[in-house]
């Protein structure tokens, strides 16, 4: 027995030892940015110019793998290599903010002779050694800790303050920027290190190899179209017993309960408030969501993480004492008042007789300061945290608020209004910065009559000294356009 | 060099003339007020608000009482606020009189307290509120203290306000006394010269709040008879009018340039059957209102009107003259008043246990603002 204990050992370390490990000077480099993002308040202003740096890796066919949060925003990108002088300027090829990952490319070829592109390893195992290689701060060349992995869960991505998918936490040291490196485990990536936990000592995070082929598989198309949802809201219901008698599910049933079903998704031809969903494809679902995944238990969106949007899950769900089995299509599903934060676009708006409106963003909510979710307006926290609630109606896109008023004679008495949701002009609801741009552009009315939410009284402008005035109005607040609408909502 | 005597002769004579006005206009009354007002003993054994069956730790506070009978003082509402037990002490009598609440109205703020008869050894002297507002009046305070001892202070008259309550809904006339050499909150009795003016309700910087003369006569004449029926409340809110183009909106003509816009209209209150959203409220029994919802009242100069509500008793009838589609129209109405537990969110609940049940542990309760 002592015999074949010791071959084992001497086996693996012998495997340990003969294993070369990759030259990391070859694969991990330096990425320096010049940032510059948008003011949300007044949208065509832009902010100052500000520099970063962060780290990232070669991988196949000659690009470079980083975060998404070390390129946001950018306006010119330097890529380095350790040891090596020059300077080459890359672009972004595809960025995925909400997990936080970037493909750039390098024009100049010639950057990748002598290089080595990295290869891709499985989820680590909980307490296994892995190596963190980046430039963080405190040094020019690259940094190598090593650390153990700590725990896998899901938690939030910070860079957008929104979405959530596994991460992966570890002791070794994550610092400002290490960001964008490579985490190694056996000469495999097994993470790209993004965030930390500045609270606490050594507790950094890795974006998981399952995050990382699920990006690089969506831009494979040539396209990254984010992560889905099954566009629904679900509750931890079945811990309370009388849910079972309330919704006629069998007593030995585990499962999570449907509250609300998200307006235009694919989960509305398909499920209901009050569904009991107990299997996702093959994954039974217990009481507290959670499937039985990777050798430990995850949330049950850890099936739909692995799916790209239009691909299929299997739903398995208890409706009035009847169990039903469903297919359901994966879709991206945000919210009508977006909780992610947005990046590289500048916001569209409407800038008409000195009032500029915008939508309804994170980004604008975030022109309060660090306290904003204290700060901002009650009317735009209630719209902000229940907007899926809020909003019944199906052509709504976003939530219009008047953001800046650019002082005239023609808007004087319009102070009041500033920061509430437009709900109609002239009668006419407002589902999206198109119908302000609409409203305003008809000119057969004596008078625009804008109507706010929370506001009991109208805010009248004359429609034809409001178009006389306009133009000269933007010219002295020095307003490029009347209307920008270009990029997504 | 010139002999500089002269001038000095007229500086001494001067400040002699200065110091003699001052002294006359100086009026004590701490002797005549030891009959007049009494020190309040309150133990408050309010409930708590999330596990509304227990009540909250016995606290003590005090506050002075104005006689206004033999028997009876007056003392603001706030003051007695889930109040359990009220003890008086008067000047020349060791032991506690039982007090029991008449009637409490936290809309005008203010109380009347029943003495005890068989216990108060002799009558109260009665006050008469009388002292007419005067704009930079100086004002004398009395109260009596927890060892009988009658003290004063004083302030000048800054300006008579009508400012939104901390606690009621209605919006109340109060007078403001400047420069006041004590604070006083809790009822001090405010004399112009002789003549009682008010009672103390609130104190801030050195300034302090006063309900009037005008607002406790009316509330003393309303609980007479022993029924009361409460001050008008407003049963609509408004916007000020300022923007000319609204007011071209409104069609309102070039010759009417004042009113306030009409923004809600409620289910209940003074207007609310008559008035709708949109009206533009020109003046109220004949007051004209100028763009920001004020009235120059004969005394108090620029009030807002909400006075002309809250300073009448409900069933009082009050004219609304109105623009609404494009001509002016006259409504004449009662005054209306509500409790505040008609309101959906009360504004507040004092005296009583809050309702509630419970259901499998979880508490349900009456939402309060």
């Amino acid at each position: 027995m002592k015999k074949t204990l010791f071959v084992l050992i001497a086996f693996l370390s012998a495997g340990i030892c003969t294993a070369e490990p990759p030259d990391m000077t070859k694969s991990v480099v330096m990425i320096q940015t010049a940032k510059q993002s948008y003011n949300y308040s007044t949208p065509w202003k832009q902010q100052s110019t500000t520099a970063g740096v962060g780290s990232g890796f070669i991988i196949a066919q000659n690009r470079i793998l980083t975060n998404a949060h070390n390129i946001s925003d950018n306006r010119f990108i330097i890529v380095k290599k350790e040891n090596i002088a020059k300077k080459y300027p890359a672009s972004v090829e595809f960025v995925g903010h909400d997990c936080d990952l970037a493909v750039l490319k390098i024009y100049d070829q010639s950057f990748f002779d002598g290089t080595e592109p990295l290869d891709f390893g499985q989820l680590p195992k909980v307490n296994s050694t892995v190596s963190t290689y980046g430039f963080p701060m405190g040094g020019e060349h690259i940094s190598v800790t090593e650390g153990v992995v700590s725990r896998i869960q899901t938690d939030i991505y910070v860079h957008t303050g929104a979405d959530s998918h596994l991460v992966v936490q570890t002791d070794a040291a994550i610092n400002p920027g290490n960001s964008g490196g490579p985490v190694m485990q056996d000469g495999k990536v097994i993470g790209v290190a993004f965030q930390g936990m500045l609270a606490a000592d050594n507790i950094g995070y890795m974006i998981p190899t399952t995050v990382i082929r699920h990006f690089l598989d969506d831009i494979n198309d040539g396209r990254y179209d984010s992560f889905g949802s099954l566009g629904v809201t679900l509750f931890p219901g079945l811990h309370n017993d009388s849910y079972y008698d309330f919704l006629k599910i069998p007593a030995d049933t585990q499962g999570v309960i449907v509250t609300n079903v998200i307006l235009n998704s694919s989960a509305e031809k398909v499920l209901q408030k009050d569904d009991c969903i107990t299997k996702i494809d093959d994954y039974d679902i217990d009481n507290d969501g959670m499937i039985a995944i990777y050798g430990t238990k995850h949330y049950m969106s850890e099936v739909i993480e692995q799916k790209q949007i239009g691909q299929k899950v299997i739903l398995t769900y208890w409706r009035n004492g009847q169990k039903n089995t469903a297919e359901l299509t994966i879709q991206l599903n945000r919210p009508i008042f977006e909780y992610a934060r947005l990046y590289d676009n500048p916001p569209r708006y409407v800038c008409f007789a000195g009032l500029t409106f915008v939508s309804a963003s994170r980004n604008f909510l975030e022109t309060w300061g660090k306290d904003w979710l204290k700060e901002i307006p009650h009317t735009l926290r209630y719209l902000f945290s229940d907007s899926d609630k809020l909003n019944t109606d199906r052509n709504r896109k976003e939530y219009v608020v008047l953001s800046e008023i650019l002082s005239d004679e023609i808007n004087a008495y319009a102070d009041g209004f500033i920061n509430k949701p437009l709900e109609n002009i002239n009668g006419t609801p407002i589902m999206s910065l198109d119908d302000v741009k609409k409203a305003f552009e008809n000119k057969d009315a004596d008078f625009y009559i804008l109507k706010f939410m929370n506001s009991d009284r109208p805010l009248p402008i004359e429609a034809k000294k409001a178009h006389q005035r306009n133009e000269f109005i933007l010219k002295k607040y020095n307003v490029p356009a009347w209307a920008f609408m270009e990029g997504q909502i | 060099m010139k002999n500089p005597r002269p001038l000095f002769a007229v500086l001494i004579f001067s400040l002699a003339v200065f110091s003699n006005a001052s002294a006359k206009n100086q009026t004590d009354l701490t002797e005549v007020m030891k009959n007049s007002i009494v020190y309040l003993n309150i133990s408050y054994y309010g409930y708590e608000q999330y596990q509304p069956w227990k009540n909250k730790e016995i606290s003590e506070g005090w506050g002075v009482g104005c006689a206004v009978t033999e028997n009876q003082v007056i003392t603001p509402a706030y003051n007695i606020a889930n109040a359990a037990v009220i003890e008086v002490k008067r000047f020349g009598q060791n032991e506690f009189i039982p007090a029991k609440i008449k009637i409490i109205d936290y809309e005008s703020n203010l109380a009347l307290i029943e003495l005890d008869p068989n216990t108060v050894r002799k009558p109260l002297i009665p006050l008469k509120f009388s002292a007419k507002y005067k704009k930079g009046a100086e004002v004398n305070f009395y109260w009596l203290s927890a060892i009988a001892q009658v003290y004063s202070g004083r302030g000048y008259l800054d300006r008579a306000t009508i400012d939104p309550s901390p606690i009621a809904f209605s919006r109340m006339l109060n007078f403001v006394a400047a420069n006041v050499s004590d604070n006083t909150n809790n009822g001090q009795l405010y004399c112009m010269g002789t003549e009682p003016l008010g009672i103390a309700c609130w104190s801030s910087n050195k300034e302090a709040g006063i309900i009037p003369a005008d607002a406790i006569n009316r509330f003393l004449a309303d609980a007479k008879d022993g029924s009361y029926n409460g001050i008008g409340a407003a049963g609509f809110s408004t916007t000020g009018l300022l923007d000319p183009v609204l007011r071209k909106y409104l069609k309102l003509p070039d010759e009417i340039r004042d009113g306030v816009y009409v923004s809600d209209v409620y289910t209940i209150g003074t207007g609310c059957n008559e008035l709708k959203k949109g009206d533009v409220l020109l003046s109220v029994d004949g007051f004209k209102l100028n763009s920001y919802g004020r009235f120059v009242h004969p005394q108090y100069d620029a009030l807002f009107f909400d006075y002309l509500i809250t300073s009448k008793t409900a069933g009082e009838k009050i004219t609304f003259d109105i623009w609404r589609d494009s001509k002016e129209q006259k409504i004449e109405t009662l005054v209306k008043n509500f409790d505040v537990s008609q309101m959906l969110v009360p504004w507040y609940d004092f005296d009583s246990q809050p309702q509630y049940f419970i259901i499998g542990g979880c508490i349900l309760r009456k939402s309060l603002s």
